[in-house]
C-alpha cells in the first residue's frame, strides 16, 4: 500500500463504510461548515454568559434605586401626617356632600341652609384667627429671665404646635394667624406692635394629648428651648381655653 | 462542541429550577470560584482536543483550582488586604485566555477530524 | 456518537457542575436583592398611595365647595339676602386664604448647595424646614398679605416641618428648589428679609459659606396660590369676644 501523506488531508466516512479523501474543494466547504458550527457554539455560550451578566446587573440596579436614603422612621412620619390630612379632607367632603344632598331634596328650608353656610364660613374664620375661639388644649408658660430667646425660637414653637394639630394659638395675649410674623427687637421678641415679654404664656387649642406629646418629644422643642440658659417651659392641660381674635 | 454546551445549559437549568442559593456572605467566594472553574473546564476541553485528557488530573485540578481561588479571597479578607482576590482573578484570567486561545486554534485547525 | 467519544464524560459532568455554579450565583444574587428593600418598599408604596388619595380628596373638596357655595348663594337669593351672603362668602374666602392673590411682591428661591467639600457635614449644605420658616416669617413681619411655598398657601394652620430628606408644608411633600412667593410692599419685604436675624443670616453668611442657592427677586406682579386644604375647626368653638 502506498504511503499516504495525511497531514493536511481530511478523511470522511461514506454511507457505505469506505473511506475517501476529501477533494480540495470539498475540503473548503467542509471547513466552512465546521467554522460555522464553531462560531455558532461560541455565540450560544456568549449569549448565556451575557444573560447571566445582565441579570446580575439589573439585580444590582433595582436594589440601589429603592434605597434612596429614605429611612422607615421618616416615611412613617410622612404617613402619619398624610393620614391626618386625609381624614380632615374626608370629613369636610362628607359634610359638603350631605349639605348638597339635603338641599337638593329640599328637606331643609332655605333659612336653615343659609344659616349652616354662614356657620361654616364662621368656622373657617375661626381657624384663620378672625374670630375668638375656645376649647380644650394646653397652656405653656415659658420663662426667659436672661432674655436669650429669639424670634426664630418662637417661630419653631409655632411650627411644632401647628404640626401637632393646634387650631388656635395665642402668645402673650396675641392671636397667631396666617400673617403673624415675629421679629427681634431691643426689648425682646415682638410681633407687629406688641412686645411679647420675657415670660411668655402660650395658649393652644387642640387635642391635649397630641399637643403635649409633640412638645415633650425627645429632641423636640421643649428640649431645644430649655437648653438655653435660664429658660424654663411648663406645659399644662386645660379644659377651657379662651383665645382672642386677631385685632387689626 | 455542542455537547459541551448542552452539558453547560443542563447544569444551569438544574440550578435555576431547583433555586439553590448560598448564604449571601459567600457570594464573593463563589464569584472567584466560578472564574477558576471556568479556567479548569477550558483546560479540560483543551486537553480533550489534544488527546491528553486525564480524568484524574482534570477533576483534581478543577477542585484544587476552585478551592484555592476561594481560599485566596478568604485569606485576603482575614489579613485585611481585601484586594487579594485580584491576584486570583489575574492568575486565572490569564490562564483562561491562554486555554481559550489554544482551544480556538485546536477547533479551527482540525474540525471534525477522526 | 463521535462527539461523545471526543469529550470524556468527566469533562461534561464537570462542565455541568460549572453551569450549576453559575445558576447558584444567579439565584443567590436574585434572592439577596429581593430580600433587602422589602419594608422600605412597602412604606414607600403606602406613601405614594396616600398622596394619590390626598390629591383626589383635595380636588373633590374643591368641587364640592364650589357646588355648595352656589347652592347657598341661591338660597340666600331666595331669602333676599343674596348680596350680604355673597359678600360674606367672598370676604371670608379672601381673608382665610382660599383665593388666589396677585400683586406686587417678592419671590425668594432657596436651593441646596450644588457642591459640597468632602468630609463635611451634609446637613449644612441643604435647605431645612427652619430656613423656609425663617424666610416666611421675615416676609410676614414685613407685611406680606399672602405667602406660598412651592404652591402651598401659608394659612393659620400651616406647619413647615421636615421629614427626612423632604420638607412638608400643609402635609404635602416638597423638594428643592423652594420658591416662596409673597405679595406685599416690595421695599418693606426686601428690607425685612435683610433685617430679620435668621433670614439675613441665611441670605448672607450661610449662602456664601455653604454655597446655598438663595435668590431674592422683586417683581411687580406675583401670584400666590389659593389654599386647597380644609379649614374647619375640630375642638375649637366660637369664643367670647374681648
Amino acid at each position: 500500500m502506498p504511503r499516504q501523506h495525511t497531514t493536511n488531508k481530511t478523511l470522511i466516512r461514506l454511507k457505505d463504510g469506505s473511506l475517501r479523501v476529501l477533494k480540495e474543494s470539498e475540503h473548503a466547504v467542509e471547513r466552512q461548515f465546521q467554522e460555522v458550527r464553531l462560531f455558532g457554539s461560541v455565540a450560544v455560550a456568549l449569549l448565556l454568559v451575557g444573560f447571566l451578566l445582565v441579570a446580575q446587573w439589573r439585580g444590582n440596579a433595582v436594589a440601589s434605586s429603592v434605597l434612596e436614603g429614605r429611612s422607615d422612621a421618616d416615611l412613617a412620619q410622612v404617613v402619619q401626617e398624610l393620614a391626618l390630612g386625609n381624614e380632615d379632607l374626608r370629613s369636610e367632603a362628607l359634610e359638603l356632600q350631605t349639605r348638597i344632598a339635603r338641599s337638593q331634596q329640599d328637606v331643609e328650608s332655605q333659612r336653615v341652609l343659609v344659616q349652616k353656610a354662614r356657620s361654616a364660613l364662621s368656622g373657617m374664620r375661626l381657624t384663620a384667627g378672625l374670630e375668638p375661639a375656645q376649647g380644650t388644649g394646653v397652656r405653656i408658660e415659658i420663662k426667659d429671665p436672661q432674655h436669650v430667646l429669639l424670634a426664630q425660637d418662637i417661630v419653631s414653637l409655632m411650627q411644632e404646635l401647628r404640626s401637632a394639630g393646634a387650631e388656635a394659638i395665642s402668645i402673650s395675649g396675641v392671636r397667631v394667624g396666617a400673617l403673624t410674623g415675629f421679629t427681634d427687637g431691643v426689648l425682646g421678641v415682638r410681633t407687629a406692635g406688641t412686645v411679647l415679654g420675657h415670660t411668655l404664656v402660650v395658649y393652644a387649642i387642640g387635642d391635649p394629648d397630641q399637643l403635649e406629646q409633640a412638645l415633650a418629644l425627645l429632641g423636640g422643642i421643649h428640649s431645644t428651648l430649655t437648653a438655653y440658659p435660664g429658660v424654663t417651659m411648663d406645659t399644662v392641660r386645660q379644659d377651657k381655653i379662651q383665645v382672642p381674635a386677631i385685632d387689626e | 462542541m455542542f455537547v459541551l454546551l448542552l452539558a453547560l445549559i443542563a447544569g444551569v437549568l438544574i440550578g435555576l429550577v431547583s433555586q439553590i442559593s448560598i448564604p449571601a456572605v459567600l457570594l464573593s467566594y463563589l464569584g472567584v470560584a466560578i472564574l477558576a472553574a471556568l479556567d479548569s473546564c477550558l483546560g479540560g476541553v483543551r486537553a480533550a482536543l489534544e488527546r491528553t485528557f486525564s480524568d484524574r488530573i482534570f477533576v483534581f485540578g478543577f477542585l484544587t483550582n476552585t478551592l484555592m481561588a476561594a481560599f485566596i479571597v478568604y485569606i485576603g479578607e482575614r489579613i485585611g488586604v481585601r484586594e487579594l482576590y485580584l491576584a486570583a482573578v489575574v492568575a486565572f484570567g490569564v490562564r483562561l485566555f491562554n486555554n481559550l486561545g489554544a482551544v480556538r486554534r485546536l477547533l479551527i485547525d482540525r474540525p471534525g477530524a477522526e | 456518537m463521535r462527539f461523545f467519544r471526543r469529550y470524556p464524560i468527566t469533562l461534561m459532568l464537570v462542565v455541568a457542575v460549572f453551569g450549576l455554579m453559575l445558576a447558584v450565583a444567579f439565584n443567590t444574587t436574585a434572592r439577596v436583592n429581593g430580600e433587602r428593600p422589602a419594608r422600605t418598599t412597602d412604606l414607600a408604596d403606602v406613601v405614594t398611595e396616600m398622596e394619590r388619595q390626598r390629591a383626589q380628596l383635595t380636588a373633590q373638596v374643591s368641587k364640592l365647595r364650589a357646588e355648595s357655595d352656589d347652592i347657598d348663594s341661591q338660597a340666600a337669593a331666595r331669602l333676599g339676602e343674596k348680596d350680604s351672603f355673597d359678600a360674606e362668602l367672598a370676604s371670608t374666602r379672601l381673608a382665610v386664604g382660599l383665593t388666589r392673590v396677585q400683586g406686587p411682591g417678592v419671590v425668594v428661591t432657596l436651593d441646596d448647595a450644588k457642591t459640597m467639600p468632602a468630609q463635611s457635614d451634609p446637613d449644612q449644605y441643604v435647605i431645612h424646614d427652619f430656613d423656609i420658616a425663617a424666610v416666611v416669617n421675615a416676609l410676614l413681619a414685613g407685611g406680606a398679605t399672602a405667602v406660598d411655598v412651592n404652591g402651598q398657601r401659608v394659612v393659620a394652620t400651616t406647619a413647615i416641618r421636615c421629614a427626612g430628606t423632604t420638607i412638608l408644608v400643609n402635609q404635602t411633600r416638597l423638594g428643592a428648589p423652594y420658591t416662596i412667593c409673597a405679595v406685599g410692599d416690595s421695599a418693606k419685604l426686601d428690607m425685612s428679609l435683610n433685617s430679620d436675624l435668621a433670614s439675613s443670616e441665611l441670605l448672607g453668611d450661610y449662602r456664601v459659606r455653604y454655597g446655598l442657592g438663595v435668590d431674592v427677586e422683586v417683581r411687580s406682579s406675583v401670584t400666590v396660590a389659593a389654599y386647597k386644604g380644609t379649614l374647619q375647626p375640630g375642638v375649637a368653638t366660637l369664643g367670647k369676644g374681648e
